[in-house]
């Protein structure tokens, strides 16, 4: 059985935790997963390119990885073990349409893994990173044209490069979308002369994967796994405030931004700066008194990638079921493993469920 | 009128409270109480012009001029609230509370002070809060801040003020000095606190993890969310809530990110050695045992608190008198839709009255 929930799902859970089965053992082919006939499609999974870690390897520096830095021996020893034992999943593509197949997955939208961002090298190497992990992004794809698609990687460190290789990637390589980290090396996604290449985005039409990568300044997240499970979901938080309150979803009402883990904490924390803004000149100086955050930030597109049933209804009830897309984070371990099956679980109409699984992507990614 | 929702982006549409005694909810008078309420004691801050200083980078107040001017400001037109009964009582008459749990202002913490002074300034916050509560005991009880940085002092302070000024619980924040609860040497602490069975009600004041959070005041909006968070899971990881099995914590501010957020918390539990270091359940099987708040500002978010967590783990507050404040407590509860009479009951005040030893008048 390829997969297995790794964790007890079906537990009695006090919380509403998704209560969904996991999917068929049968093999992996001719599964039938009830998805409402819906092509599935999963916007949050990742793909390994061994060759961009040669790239960087004399480079490699701990301290520019926040999920690794603000973390004790064990989770340090653990993710060294646990990259190696999913490094056949995040490569081999015969290993990845086997497992879709048996989570009744028909698409997966593919993007880099976090850790070939290297926004913190020379713009150069970064570009060079990029653009190999591209090429093999764009390969894999053309060879399942009917199961993949692309998000490619761009240097954000370097504004005029990424808008560079965000065209090629699009218009050569056919790409439908970029994933970015939720900083630049630490420094804000408002703040690092972005405005091109959102400008850019919204020209090509094309959808911005937030994904991060640990959290900068974590020096409390050194336990239990925090630079993940509180470090990731505070990231895109970080990031999706400055987005906001510096005024770049104004700046730029065409873009379409996907956010994920569910939008970390703000998609599930939405009141408190609505409540703040309007009372507080501090927070209106680049968004006016005249304009509501919750506003801005009903236009983010949320993952599903959340665990629980509550979580989720919640995301489809306050933001629309438009606004949430399905997700795993495949191949890693915090990836949820029965992704139709959660969204299936929950407390939401067929219509919702439809546009969750595969209708909402589709749109957003233009799949033909 | 005193209480007027002033935000346009508030989605929920409750009309303002009446007065009191008049708490009604489809025919039902419910006994109200708001479990997160400040009080500021100009004495102690007269006390810290002649300290030494503290250490200011523990301070966590951390902001850019825009927001260090409108705090002053604000501190200067709200000071009636923060300092008068009489001013206080006639606000909760508005807006329908019964019984204010009143807290110290988190401005008087003084963790970073050395120890024995914090103690003196705590001495004057707590008795004037006691004070308070002796004026007007059937509309106010009191919470105590005692000096974390120093375990024995703050145990000491604790005694006093549960056992010599009737206190019904203590107010602390979510780090001492940048270190977690859980990491400051506070384990008599807790056990003293369970000991006593007083209730501890949890509140930020800005974040260690100042340094992206200078402007648009995300010290507040971000900063105490995810103090919240990180406290909550420094509980619950480093097995706090399994060793203090008797701990009533009420965490401000709809308990911070991690109550709309659990999922991420269980889900490495099976999957991760790091993850289980300490903890023999999965993470929610601790989390649903602390209480949370209802400041949340929000239908939709407080609806799903209590669906999560159920209605008896829900506790009405405000924030007064900040203008982080949920200005209508009362309205916000009974906004939530299909909530029962008997669970509005619950989060507007008798949950509160049994974590804090408050008798709900008989007429009720």
């Amino acid at each position: 059985m390829l997969f297995k929930c790794g964790h007890p799902h079906t537990d009695a859970h006090p919380n509403g935790h998704a209560n969904h089965a996991p999917a068929s053992d049968a093999g992996g082919h001719n599964v039938k997963i009830e998805k409402l006939g819906v092509r599935t499609v999963d916007i949050h999974c990742h793909l390994h390119v061994p060759e961009a870690d040669g790239l960087v390897k004399e480079l490699f520096d701990l301290e520019n990885e926040p999920l690794l830095w603000f973390a004790n021996d064990e989770t340090r020893k653990f993710q060294m073990a646990h990259g190696q034992d999913i490094m056949p999943r995040a490569t081999d593509t015969s290993l990845r349409l086997a497992e879709m197949d048996a989570t009744g997955v028909d698409v997966q939208a593919i993007s880099t893994a976090p850790n070939h961002y290297c926004y913190w090298a020379e713009p150069e190497l970064g570009r060079d990173v990029a653009q190999l992990v591209n090429n093999k992004l764009a390969d894999v794809v053309g060879e399942h044209p009917d199961r993949f698609v692309g998000l490619c990687t761009v240097p954000l460190q370097n504004p005029e490069m990424a808008v560079a290789e965000l065209e090629r990637a699009v218009k050569d390589l056919g790409m439908r979308g970029v994933e970015i980290n939720a900083e630049v090396a630490g420094n804000e996604l408002s703040r690092a002369g972005l405005d091109p290449f959102f400008a850019k985005c919204e020209e090509l039409d094309v959808a911005v994967f937030i994904h991060p990568s640990g959290f900068s300044k974590g020096d409390r997240l050194n336990d239990h796994y925090f630079s993940n499970i509180i470090g990731n979901p505070l990231a895109t938080t970080v990031a999706v405030h400055y987005l906001i309150f510096d005024g770049v979803m104004d700046r730029h009402p065409g873009l379409k931004v996907v956010l994920a883990h569910g939008g970390g904490f703000l998609g599930s924390y939405p009141g408190r700066i609505d409540h703040a803004h309007p009372l507080r000149a501090d927070m209106q100086r680049e968004l006016g008194a005249d304009k509501i955050p919750g506003d801005s930030l009903n236009r983010f597109y949320f993952d599903s990638v959340v665990f629980t049933n509550d979580q989720l209804e919640f995301l489809a009830n306050h933001y629309g079921a438009e606004h949430v897309i399905m997700g795993t984070d495949y191949p890693y371990d915090m990836a949820e493993t029965d992704p139709v099956g959660h969204v299936m679980g929950s407390n939401l109409s067929d219509e919702q469920k439809r546009a969750i699984l595969g209708e909402n992507a589709a749109k957003l990614l233009k799949l033909t | 009128m005193l209480f007027t929702c002033s935000n346009p982006g508030h989605k929920h549409t409750h009309a303002p409270a009446a007065d009191r005694g008049q708490t009604v909810t489809n025919g039902k008078k419910h006994f109200t109480v708001d479990i997160h309420c400040h009080v500021h004691v100009p004495e102690a801050d007269v006390m810290l012009k002649n300290a030494e200083a503290a250490d200011q980078k523990n301070l966590y107040v951390d902001t850019n001029e825009a927001t260090a001017e409108i705090n002053r400001k604000q501190h200067l037109s709200i000071i009636d609230k923060l300092t008068e009964p009489e001013v206080r009582i006639a606000d909760m008459d508005a807006a329908g509370i019964d019984v204010q749990a009143i807290s110290p202002a988190p401005f008087h913490y003084n963790y970073s002070y050395e120890a024995g002074f914090a103690r003196d300034t705590a001495h004057v916050v707590n008795d004037r809060i006691a004070e308070i509560c002796a004026q007007h005991p059937d509309r106010f009880v009191g919470m105590c801040t005692v000096p974390l940085q120093d375990a024995d002092i703050a145990v000491a302070e604790l005694d006093r003020c549960v056992k010599d000024l009737g206190m019904r619980g203590v107010e602390v924040s979510t780090n001492v000095n940048g270190h977690d609860l859980t990491r400051a040497g506070l384990e008599k602490f807790f056990a003293r606190v369970e000991e006593l069975g007083v209730m501890i009600f949890m509140h930020p004041i800005g974040t260690s993890f100042k340094d992206r959070m200078k402007d648009h005041y995300f010290r507040n909006t971000i900063g105490h969310p995810l103090e919240s968070a990180l406290a909550v899971g420094h509980l619950v990881f480093d097995g706090y809530l399994e060793t203090y099995p008797g701990l009533k914590i009420c965490i401000a501010h709809g308990g911070g990110y991690v109550p709309t957020y659990v999922g991420r918390f269980d889900h490495p539990y099976h999957l991760r050695d790091d993850c289980r270091t300490v903890i023999s359940k999965p993470p929610s099987e601790y989390v649903k045992k602390l209480y949370f708040d209802t400041v949340v500002f929000t239908e939709h978010q407080l609806r799903y608190l209590i669906e999560t967590w159920g209605a008896d783990h829900i506790v009405m507050g405000t924030d007064y008198p900040y203008d982080m404040a949920e200005t209508d407590p009362v309205g916000h509860v009974d906004s939530v839709k299909d909530l029962s009479d008997a669970d509005k009951a619950r989060v507007m005040g008798s949950n509160a009255a049994a974590l804090l030893g408050i008798e709900v008048p008989a007429t009720r």
